[in-house]
């Protein structure tokens, strides 16, 4: 078995457990089991874009440091942490690229890691979960493993920003990405194309203006609808959180007949794959998916 | 309309040199296209363009710059840097207008006065994430 | 021996940054100096006629003059030495413009810094030898590569001066990418009217030469004596018995996109580029054909009255020698499809300037009705999108490609003379009309043929139903914008075409950091290359309009018939020579040379065959590369002994 350190973030272990979960289920399915780092602590959420602030960047390089000593403990594993949150991977990805291209940024940084023997050698890659799936397991490997192919699901992949932003963090293309599309497919489900597929949800927005972040998610949610999908796909705890949330709280102010669920990728896979439903935490989402997956006898 | 006497100071050229030194960016490689607030997807919400915010710091008007929403209302989704045809990372300078307040007054939200309600039923990525943007 | 040093201040240039003064007087002690002065400008005149004076009262022998760049003005002084009957290789120029007062700012440094470079050569000066130029014999015949409007002018001027021309064209018609174009800006020429004149002055003059569907594909030689191999493709068509009667068309079983139409329109693959091609033919293209083989589809050949279809015809090889050859390589439009938020590729409806030009073109895919791609509809908004990949030096082009403000200005404006009711939008970044009646022409547009004009990028393109939703700002009223439209015309730029990128390499011409070829000055020398005789016509060397490159390629046909016009040229004296009895063939020198000068070359020695390293006079440049190589010591180079450099290091270490 191939095994990856796996860094969850604090999200995973709150309000996206059934991510977590399901991710963690389907990878031991396709020989890449994501393995969690223990003692891991939070990367900082949102990677600093001033040039003179080195604090903030010491949390995500204690991170790598963490995954480089546990990856010692596993079997046939790479030089790579693996994410699931799509913010943490971007985080983690910019802090590596700069500490590797700036020696002096990271000797100072290592410098207060020191005393912990925790240093950062700027040997190890991010990688997020879905460039594991696309790059490692292989679409073609993730269809055999599927049981129950996701017929009557029309689903939007939708990217958000930070699996695709800036340069240093992306996966993918970031004007034409086609992971999610790629994944989706090889489990049966039925891709519908919506241009606002990285229009922003709002972000952090939702603690200091909740109004903006409803502005975001009832456009993206038209558009959804306009295109005739019954789901949308994402990677992100916060995209699916607004979401999510949010459409409940505006399908009460207005009436809305027809609610969108909102699937992490893993939660889609874990289906198509055969896990006890239950891995998914369907109770935590505000949309319960589990009405159309009822409707689409896929839920048993 | 009256005319806006402009001068290009001692002052003007602080304000604009703490912003390059905050975001490590050179704000004079800015042509003016605008891709940057045509890209920007919460520009409805903003009272002044992205592209104005660069061009008024390259005059080195900082009561303007200050005062306007546009940094705020930025969620770092950072469209505009990577669209920039002049490789400026434009979501960087906008974070460094941010900062240049939050050095100062480091409190554009107030976290004691969020109710625990909401503290409890946030993800954690949205609270500290906000956090990092809105206070010092 | 008498030396002779002048000093220049070259106005400020030098006399700025530089004590003049204090670096006369310091030669003045230095051994064999006899005068040694300052002057304002040493390249003029009465700065001639002062070394020219002190040669003929003082018996000066030598002459050193510290001013500028030799690549400057070494001709210059040499040619003083040489009317006073000196050898024009005892000049020795100092560079203290370029090397002190333009790179450096304290005064004292750059002037102790002068003084160490005159010092230094003054000791090397001292051992200079007199050196004769060889000559060499000159084929008057020219070869122009490429036959877009470029090749097709300088080929024209040249042939009209009286030298014998080959014109090589890649593809089996010339015209390039001007035959594509519908109208020309600014005075709406037919770009078919004014080009075909041309092309069938081509065809015709008993000077010219043309390959079509040929390729050149060695070069060997140098200037005055180009030895080069062109590979002519089989075009399986008989152009002197092909009456163009199209029989053969309708009957040939594959059908293709026409690249002619920008891939809008479908073609055979026996067919005929466009219907004013030069030369006159039909041809079969090989790569789609199903096999040239009467057994598989001899459909063509069956029909064709005048028999003019052969399969047995075979590619040839073509060896030929030339004088000078121009460069007419030409551009190629930006792939859009890497600008992936305008979509070009997976939208229909966004097409490329050069696919509207098709569009608007009578001979075009839609008969010069303006139809849109996906369904044929006529647009009735068109947003038109200046600098689709020019100014973007993050994911781009970076630079400027010239023409785009002007040719999507036309295309908005030919648009709203074939639909009256239609709205045509610009977005541009900035209006560029430098050119001969060019701001009139955007003037008219806006003003008289009602086109829209606003300043600001598009971010995106979306599709929205069968439009197209474009976001975009008005960066005049501080707003950001969205509409819908029809079609989008994305204004792609220039960029060097494969072509100009192989024969580059081929000949080793130098290019710039974009792949557009290297001009030997980008100011005075804007025709010449740094290989002598060959020269560059068009967009070779970078963006350029149709009025520019015609008057370039009139250009290089005027530099090579400099050259075609000689009986014989002299070659520089100062290149690399090799000691026989030093060296051992080992073949460094061979490997190292830029310009693939130096050959090994079997000598008998005392009854035994060696292998020693051979210069070819022709070819070297003098660059000193395999002198700095060789292990032994055996290559020398005229002009630069290691005697005279040694003097230098000297000097200077002394400091």
């Amino acid at each position: 078995m191939v095994q990856y350190s796996y860094f969850p973030g604090c999200n995973l272990k709150t309000n996206a457990k059934g991510f977590e979960k399901s991710a963690v289920a389907v990878s031991k399915k396709l020989n890449a089991e994501l393995v969690e780092i223990p003692n891991w602590n939070c990367c900082g959420t949102v990677h600093t874009m001033t040039s003179d602030n080195l604090m903030k960047r010491i949390a995500p390089v204690r991170v790598l440091s963490r995954s480089r000593k546990h990856i010692e403990e596993l079997e046939d594993s790479p030089n790579e942490v693996a994410t699931l949150c799509s913010m943490c991977n971007s985080t983690l990805k910019i802090v590596n690229k700069e500490v590797k291209v700036d020696e002096d940024k990271l000797s100072k940084i290592n410098y207060q890691l020191e005393e912990d023997e925790e240093t950062y050698a700027e040997d190890m890659e991010v990688k997020h979960f879905l460039e594991i799936l696309r790059d490692s397991v292989g679409y073609k490997n993730i269809a055999k493993k599927v049981i129950k192919e996701l017929k009557g699901i029309k689903v939007v992949p939708y990217y958000g920003c930070m699996l695709l932003h800036p340069e240093e963090a992306k996966i993918d293309d970031e004007e034409m990405p086609s992971v999610l599309e790629y994944l989706m497919e090889s489990l049966g489900a039925e891709v519908i194309f919506s241009p606002l597929f990285k229009f922003c949800c709002g972000s952090y927005h939702i603690v200091d203006d909740e109004t903006i972040v409803d502005s975001q998610v009832s456009k993206i949610l038209q558009d959804v609808r306009v295109k005739g999908a019954n789901a949308m796909v994402v990677a992100c705890p916060l995209c699916a959180y607004n979401l999510d949330y949010q459409q409940k709280k505006l399908i009460k102010q207005t009436g809305e007949k027809n609610p969108i669920p909102i699937f992490y990728f893993s939660q889609l896979m874990a289906i198509a794959m055969g896990e006890p439903i239950e891995i998914n935490h369907f109770e935590d989402h505000q949309i319960d998916p589990r009405k159309l997956l009822k409707e689409l006898k896929l839920e048993g | 309309m009256s005319y806006e006497y402009i001068k290009f100071g001692k002052e003007e050229r602080e304000f604009r040199e703490k912003i390059e030194e905050i975001s490590g960016e050179n704000v004079f490689s800015c042509y003016q296209c605008g891709k940057c607030s045509a890209g920007c997807m919460f520009s409805d919400k903003m009272d002044r363009t992205v592209n104005q915010q660069i061009h008024r710091i390259q005059m080195g008007q900082k009561e303007k710059v200050l005062a306007a929403n546009t940094h705020w209302i930025c969620a770092s989704c950072l469209t505009c840097s990577v669209r920039c045809p002049r490789d400026i990372d434009v979501a960087a300078i906008m974070e460094a207008i941010r900062e240049y307040i939050l050095r100062e007054e480091p409190e554009k939200i107030i976290v004691s006065e969020l109710p625990k309600e909401v503290l409890e039923r946030l993800p954690n990525i949205a609270l500290v994430g906000n956090f990092r943007k809105m206070t010092g | 021996m008498k030396i002779g040093v002048y000093i220049c201040e070259c106005g400020s240039n030098i006399a700025g940054t530089i004590d003049t003064e204090k670096v006369a007087r310091s030669a003045e002690p230095l051994p064999k100096v006899s005068v040694s002065r300052v002057y304002r400008y040493a390249c003029s005149e009465p700065g001639q006629n002062l070394i020219t004076n002190d040669i003929e009262e003082l018996g000066l022998d030598r002459i050193i003059v510290a001013a500028c760049s030799p690549s400057m003005h070494e001709p210059t002084f040499r040619a003083v030495l040489k009317e006073r009957g000196l050898n024009p290789y005892l000049l020795e120029m100092v560079n203290i413009r370029e090397q002190c007062s333009w790179v450096h700012s304290d005064k004292k440094q750059a002037t102790e810094k002068a003084i160490s470079l005159l010092t230094a050569a003054v000791l090397r000066n001292a051992l200079q030898q007199p050196l004769t130029p060889k000559k060499v014999g000159v084929t008057n015949n020219a070869l122009v590569i490429g036959g877009g409007i470029a090749g097709i002018q300088a080929a024209l001027d040249l042939a009209e001066v009286g030298y014998k021309t080959y014109l090589v064209e890649k593809t089996p018609s010339i015209g390039g990418k001007m035959a594509q174009l519908d109208k020309t800006f600014p005075t709406l020429d037919c770009s078919a009217c004014i080009l075909s004149p041309k092309m069938v002055d081509v065809g015709r003059h008993p000077n010219i030469t043309l390959l079509a569907n040929s390729e050149v594909v060695e070069v060997e030689g140098f200037v005055g004596n180009f030895k080069v191999k062109i590979k002519k493709k089989a075009t399986y068509v008989d152009p002197v018995k092909c009456t163009l009667c199209d029989e053969c068309v309708p009957v040939c079983p594959v059908i293709i996109h026409d690249e002619y139409n920008e891939n809008l329109s479908p073609r055979r693959a026996i067919y005929i580029p466009f219907p004013q091609a030069v030369p006159a033919t039909y041809i079969i293209e090989e790569e789609t054909c199903l096999g040239i083989d009467p057994l598989i589809c001899a459909k063509c050949r069956d029909v064709c009255g005048p028999e003019a279809i052969d399969f047995d015809m075979k590619p040839e090889i073509i060896e030929e020698e030339f004088g000078a050859i121009v460069v007419a390589t030409g551009y190629e439009a930006y792939p859009i499809e890497n600008i992936g938020e305008y979509g070009y590729g997976s939208i229909h409806n966004v097409i490329s300037g050069l696919e509207f030009e098709r569009i608007l073109s009578a001979s075009g895919p839609t008969d010069g009705v303006v139809r849109r791609p996906s369904d044929g509809k006529v647009p009735k908004t068109v947003v038109f999108i200046h600098c689709a990949g020019s100014r973007d030096p993050a994911k781009h082009l970076p630079y400027c490609s010239k023409v785009c403000c002007m040719y999507s200005t036309k295309h908005a404006l030919q648009y709203r003379h074939l639909v009256h009711d239609g709205t045509a939008v610009n977005f541009y970044i900035d209006i560029r009309t430098a050119g001969k009646d060019y701001e009139e022409f955007y003037q008219r547009a806006a003003e008289e043929d009602g086109v829209i004009y606003i300043k600001g990028k598009v971010s995106e393109i979306l599709e929205d139903g069968d439009q197209l939703l474009i976001r975009g700002v008005n960066t005049l009223t501080s707003e950001t914008v969205e509409m819908h439209a029809d079609l989008v015309v994305l204004a792609n730029g220039m960029m060097p075409s494969e072509g100009t990128k192989k024969i580059a390499s081929m000949l080793k011409l130098p290019v710039d950091s974009t792949g557009f070829i290297r001009e030997a000055h980008p100011k005075l020398k804007p025709v010449d290359t740094v290989i002598s005789g060959v020269f560059l016509a068009g967009t070779a060397s970078g963006p350029k309009d149709i009025p520019e490159t015609v008057a370039h390629a009139s250009g290089a046909a005027s530099r090579a018939s400099t050259i075609l016009a000689q009986k014989e040229l002299e070659i520089d004296a100062t290149i690399a020579n090799v000691n026989e009895m030093l060296c051992r063939g080992c073949g460094m020198c061979v490997d190292s040379c830029p310009y693939s000068a130096i050959e090994l070359e079997a000598k008998n020695s005392f009854g035994h065959t060696i292998k020693v390293a051979v210069v070819n006079e022709a070819l070297c440049k003098g660059c000193g590369t395999c002198s700095a190589t060789c292990l032994n010591g055996a290559i020398g180079h005229l002009g630069y002994t290691d005697n005279q450099i040694l003097a230098q290091i000297k000097a200077l270490s002394q400091k």
